[in-house]
């Protein structure tokens, strides 16, 4: 293997360092602060098991370094966005028959983010949201998320036979969901207690869910047209 | 006056500190104050205290546990954000009011009082280290602000919960709505500030959520003699 270039160094500690971020949010900090600002050039440098000096070399300081970092991670770390609900959504739908509880789908989607350390991470990026760049880049991110979660909703609503009530959108709906959501991990983090799972008619059901449901029912109304088209074919 | 106590002292320096990073985000622009917290050293807090560096190493062996104490006082400070005005205005709340009406102000009240408290954000920053016992539990402060006005609504609005759900439930999915939109409303206010028209009604999404999980997790209590409505 051919020596690295210098951008490939670069990229090589900033994902180190990205590494670390995500680490954070699983270990129980002794010296509280911001997973960011734990990332210190030295650490990096010693996990590449190379000399600080290697590293100062790219970066004059240590707030360069975190400058390039965040960038890094929001640039980089898409896997914690939520821009691949959809995609979670789909190989669930292949696990699971069309003929299951909807809302195992949602409870599916809460388990997959509450474990997620890296979309814990992300949440801590909201401390740098006076940066503008930062700012837009969540901000793109979950409007990418929310137009494409909406045609999953519309398409599960139209299946269930409901529809929005008339003032609501698709992505109004979304929006509701991705907060309950986003809140829900936040309450599981603190203890999986606050998020249990509970026995409804017979059926388990995880508490996000059952709020899921509760916001999607208010949201919308029975699509008359529909069941009265069904009935014409019947 | 008397000679402050080392305690009286203690909490002087660590009230110094919450400023110092409630601040933060003023002298840059920011409006979460985290990397303040990383970044508040002992030197800085000595200076703005007029006393010297040892006085607080007097209290704090190092940089580290001044840190942690200084979060924990940030997180007890945070807890205490919009309890004294809920408490007003539950006291407030006219007796015919309409429990729906009263419970919307209420939400209301709660989202844009919050959304916008730099103590009540910078909680945010902490779950990354809810690992930490006393983080959660910290985490855990204030999480029945809200629940004296949840059980007022119930009452009021003539329901109860539904088997199998407790109020504690109730509070979680209420709580994790509006933290999670307030979330949202820091990067993309346009999408959660959103006016819908339902019932002939102009709410607010945030609202409008907050009844759906009180009401969707609670029933009418006579719903045999009573008709529905």
């Amino acid at each position: 293997m051919g020596r690295r270039t210098k951008d490939e160094r670069r990229r090589d500690y900033l994902e180190i360092g990205a590494q670390l971020v995500a680490e954070s949010a699983t270990g129980s900090a002794p010296d509280p602060g911001l997973a960011l600002a734990h990332v210190k050039v030295a650490d990096v440098a010693a996990r590449a098991g190379v000399t600080k000096g290697a590293l100062y070399h790219l970066w004059p300081s240590q707030e360069d370094y975190w400058n390039d970092l965040l960038a890094h991670v929001l640039r980089h770390d898409r896997r914690a966005g939520e821009s691949d609900l959809p995609e979670i959504l789909h190989s669930a739908r292949t696990l699971l028959d069309d003929r299951t509880d909807p809302w195992a789908y949602a409870d599916l989607v809460f388990e997959h983010f509450r474990d997620d350390a890296r979309y814990l991470a992300r949440i801590s990026l909201h401390s740098y949201l006076f940066d503008d760049d930062i700012r837009s880049a969540l901000d793109r991110d979950f409007r990418t998320a929310v137009a494409r979660f909406g045609d999953v909703i519309a398409e599960a609503l139209r299946v269930r036979g409901r529809r929005l009530l008339p003032g609501v959108s698709a992505e109004d709906l979304v929006v509701a969901l991705a907060s309950l959501l986003q809140g829900m991990c936040l309450e599981h983090r603190i203890d999986p207690d606050r998020a249990p799972t509970l026995e409804l008619d017979g059926v388990t059901r995880g508490l996000f869910s059952v709020g899921a449901e509760a916001l999607v029912l208010a949201l919308t109304e029975p699509d008359g047209d529909q069941v009265a088209a069904d009935g014409d074919r019947s | 006056m008397a000679r402050p106590t080392a305690e009286e002292r203690r909490q002087d320096y660590l009230a110094i500190g919450a400023e110092m990073v409630l601040e933060f985000d003023r002298s840059r622009g920011a409006t979460v104050p985290v990397d303040a917290l990383a970044n508040i050293r002992l030197a800085d807090v000595a200076r703005r205290a007029g006393v010297t560096k040892g006085a607080l190493y007097h209290i704090w062996e190092s940089q580290e546990e001044f840190r942690h104490d200084l979060m924990i006082h940030l997180l007890e400070l945070e807890a205490q954000v919009g309890i004294r005005e809920t408490a007003t205005l539950i006291e407030e709340v006219p007796r015919d009011e309409d429990p729906g009406r009263s419970m919307r102000r209420l939400n209301d009240f709660a989202f844009r009082r919050l959304r916008d408290d730099p103590a009540f954000l910078a909680r945010f920053s902490f779950y990354t280290y809810a690992a930490n016992p006393e983080v959660r539990e910290l985490l855990l402060h204030g999480r029945d602000r809200f629940r004296e006005y949840y059980e007022m609504y119930l009452r009021r609005a003539g329901r109860r919960l539904r088997e199998p759900f407790t109020l504690d439930q109730v509070i979680v999915l209420a709580e994790a709505y509006l933290y999670g939109s307030i979330l949202r409303h820091r990067t993309s206010p346009e999408l959660v500030d959103r006016t819908v028209r339902v019932d002939e009604e102009d709410w607010g999404l945030v609202q409008l959520g907050m009844r759906a999980i009180l009401d969707g997790l609670s029933e009418p209590v006579e719903d045999d003699d009573q008709p529905r409505s």
